[in-house]
C-alpha cells in the first residue's frame, strides 16, 4: 500500500494509491498512525480517491488504524470511496462504523474545520 | 663463514621452509578430506576451526556466520567455538565485524589495547592477540574464522595469517553450501507441515453432503494456498433443522486457517445450545473478538433450514449476500445486517426469515469468486455471477453442477492463472 500524508486545516489527510491490500505494508501504516499519536495529530481522513481495490485484508487495515485511533481520542473518517468500496463497507456493515463523506472537504468540516 | 657453511645453511632454511610447507599441505588435505564428505554445518565449522588452532597454534578459534539482513547488517548466526585451553569463551565485537564487514581481508592484532584501528574497542581482557579471516563466497561475505591467542605466550605472524587465509578460502565455499543445504532442508520441513495442515484443514471441511429431506446440497472450498482462511459447514440441529455455515476469515494462508478451525469449533459449539443465527452469531464474535487482533475478522452467513415448514432462517455478520434463485429464473439477495465477528466485543445481529418454494435455490459465496480476476484485473464481479446463475438454468437444483458452473466461469474468466483468494460456495436447493 503506497500513500501520501499531508496536513489541511489541522487534519491529517492519508491517500494511498492502488490497491489496499494488507500484508507486509500495514506494519509500516501502524507505525505512521503511531507517530501522529505521538504527535497529537488524530484528526484523521483516509482519502481513498485512489484506491481502485481493497479486499478483507485491506479492511483490516483500516479497522485496526480505526481501533488505535479512537482509543487514543482520535479519528479516522473517509472520504471519496468509489462505487465498489461504498458497497463493500456497505454489505460488511462497516459503513456504520466509520464516519464516510463523498469528498475531502466535508470530511474535513465534519471535524469542524475548513 | 665458508662457502660450505652458507650451502649448509641454505640448504637448511629451504628444507624448512618446504617441510612447512609439506605441514601446511598436509593440514590442508586434511582440512579437505574432513570437510567435504560432510552437509552438516556444525561438523564442517567445528572441523575447520580445530584444525584452524591446531595448524596455528591458537588457543580457541570460532566461526562467526554473517546473514544478509537489510534491517540488522551485522546480526550473526551461528557462532562455533572451540578452545583448547580452560580460558572462558572469547568472541568478535561487533567493532570487529563491522571492520571486516568493510575490508574484507585478513586481520592480524597482536596487541588489541594498542592497535590504532580499534583505540576506542573495549577488549575482553583475556584477548592477547588473534586473527581473522574472512569466509567469502561468489563475493559476499559470509563468515569470519577467527583464532585467539598463539599458544605460548608468542605472537601471530605472517605466514600464520597466511595459512589462515587459505584455510578460510578453501572452506567458505563448503560451509556455504552446509548453510544452504539446511536452509534448503528447513524449507523442506515447512513444506511437510504445510502440507499435513492442509490434510487436517480439508478434513474439517465436510466429506459428502448430508441427506436433506426434500432437499439437496452441496459445497466447495479450494484454497489460494495450501491452507485457506475459508470455511463452510453443515450441522444438524434436529430432526428438521439443519444449520448451513459459510464463513470467510481476513487475510490467507496459516493465520487464517487457525483462526478458521476456531470459529468452526466455536459455530459447532453454539448450535448445540442457542436456537437461532442471530443468537449464534453473537455469542461467535464476543469469543472471536477475544482470541484475534483488531485487524482479523471473519465474515459469516448462517441460514436454518427448516425442513418441516420449508423456511429459511438466515442471519450474517458482514458477509457477501447470497443469491436465492426461483424455478422462473428470478433472482435476488438475502440482506442481513451485521458486522463481521471479532471487530467489537458486543454486537448485535439480526434474523430474517424466507419461505423456500420448490425449485428454489440458494447460493453462498466467499468474495474470492466475484474478486477473481482476468487478464486486465477486472473482477468477474456480483453481476456476472448473477448472469451466471441465471443462465445456469435447471441446473441450479443440482448444487454440485451449479458449483462447477460457476467456479468453471471463474476459471475461464481468469484464464486460469493462480487463485488469488480462497474460493467458497455452498448450493441449498428444494427439490422442484
Amino acid at each position: 500500500m503506497k500513500y501520501t500524508i499531508s496536513e489541511k486545516y489541522n487534519c491529517v489527510i492519508i491517500a494511498p494509491k492502488g490497491k489496499i491490500l494488507g500484508g507486509p505494508d500495514a506494519e509500516i501504516f501502524r507505525n505512521d498512525l503511531q507517530k501522529l499519536i505521538d504527535e497529537d495529530k488524530k484528526n484523521v481522513i483516509f482519502d481513498l480517491a485512489k484506491v481502485h481495490f481493497m479486499n478483507s485484508s485491506g479492511i483490516g487495515i483500516l479497522i485496526g488504524g480505526f481501533k488505535t485511533m479512537r482509543a487514543n481520542g482520535g479519528d479516522i473518517k473517509l472520504c471519496n470511496a468509489d462505487k465498489r468500496i461504498t458497497s463493500l463497507l456497505m454489505v460488511s456493515h462497516l459503513n456504520t462504523v466509520f464516519d464516510t463523506h463523498p469528498d475531502l472537504d466535508s470530511a474535513i468540516k465534519a471535524y469542524g474545520n475548513g | 663463514m665458508n662457502d660450505f657453511e652458507l650451502k649448509y645453511r641454505q640448504y637448511e632454511a629451504e628444507n624448512r621452509r618446504l617441510k612447512k610447507a609439506v605441514g601446511e599441505l598436509s593440514i590442508l588435505n586434511d582440512l579437505a578430506i574432513a570437510i567435504s564428505g560432510s552437509l552438516d554445518s556444525e561438523k564442517i565449522v567445528r572441523a575447520i576451526i580445530s584444525r584452524s588452532i591446531r595448524a596455528i597454534g591458537a588457543e580457541q578459534g570460532d566461526i562467526t556466520m554473517v546473514v544478509e539482513d537489510k534491517q540488522n547488517p551485522t546480526r550473526t548466526l551461528v557462532r562455533s567455538m572451540i578452545s583448547s585451553s580452560n580460558h572462558s569463551p572469547l568472541h568478535l565485537n561487533q567493532n570487529l565485524l563491522g571492520w571486516m564487514q568493510i575490508n574484507k581481508k585478513p586481520l592480524l592484532i597482536n596487541d588489541p589495547g594498542t592497535d590504532e584501528r580499534f583505540r576506542n574497542v573495549k577488549w575482553d581482557e583475556s584477548v592477547r592477540s588473534l586473527l581473522c579471516a574472512p569466509l567469502m563466497a561468489k563475493s559476499k561475505l559470509t563468515g569470519i574464522l577467527t583464532v585467539y591467542n598463539k599458544k605460548g605466550d608468542g605472537l601471530f605472524d605472517e605466514s600464520d595469517q597466511r595459512l589462515l587465509s587459505i584455510i578460510a578460502a578453501q572452506s567458505a565455499q563448503v560451509v556455504e553450501n552446509a548453510r544452504l543445504y539446511q536452509e534448503e532442508q528447513a524449507y523442506q520441513e515447512s513444506l511437510r507441515e504445510m502440507k499435513m495442515a492442509s490434510g487436517i484443514q480439508k478434513k474439517m471441511l465436510p466429506s459428502s453432503p448430508p441427506e436433506i429431506g426434500g432437499y439437496a446440497i452441496d459445497g466447495r472450498n479450494l484454497t489460494a494456498q495450501s491452507v485457506g482462511g475459508d470455511y463452510y459447514d453443515y450441522i444438524q440441529m434436529d430432526d428438521s433443522k439443519w444449520l448451513v455455515c459459510l464463513a470467510d476469515i481476513s487475510g490467507k494462508g496459516m493465520s487464517a486457517a487457525l483462526l478458521m478451525s476456531n470459529l468452526q469449533a466455536i459455530l459447532r459449539g453454539h448450535v448445540l445450545h442457542l436456537n437461532s443465527p442471530s443468537e449464534i452469531l453473537k455469542h461467535a464474535n464476543i469469543q472471536l473478538y477475544r482470541s484475534t487482533h483488531a485487524e482479523k475478522f471473519a465474515t459469516v452467513f448462517l441460514g436454518m433450514v427448516n425442513t418441516k415448514t420449508n423456511t429459511l432462517q438466515f442471519s450474517s455478520a458482514g458477509h457477501e449476500y447470497p443469491f436465492l434463485m426461483s424455478l422462473d429464473g428470478r433472482s435476488r439477495r438475502l440482506i442481513a445486517n451485521g458486522l463481521p465477528l471479532g471487530i467489537f466485543d458486543m454486537c448485535e445481529y439480526e434474523d430474517a426469515t424466507i419461505e423456500l418454494k420448490p425449485g428454489d435455490s440458494l447460493f453462498v459465496y466467499s468474495d474470492g469468486i466475484t474478486e477473481s480476476m482476468n487478464q486486465a484485473e477486472v473482477e468477474f464481479g456480483e453481476e456476472r455471477l448473477a448472469e451466471e446463475l441465471v443462465s445456469a438454468g435447471a441446473d441450479r437444483c443440482e448444487p454440485a453442477k451449479l458449483i462447477d458452473i460457476i467456479f468453471n466461469a471463474c476459471f475461464a474468466y481468469s484464464d486460469n492463472q493462480q487463485l488469488f483468494d480462497d474460493m467458497t460456495a455452498l448450493v441449498l436447493s428444494r427439490n422442484p
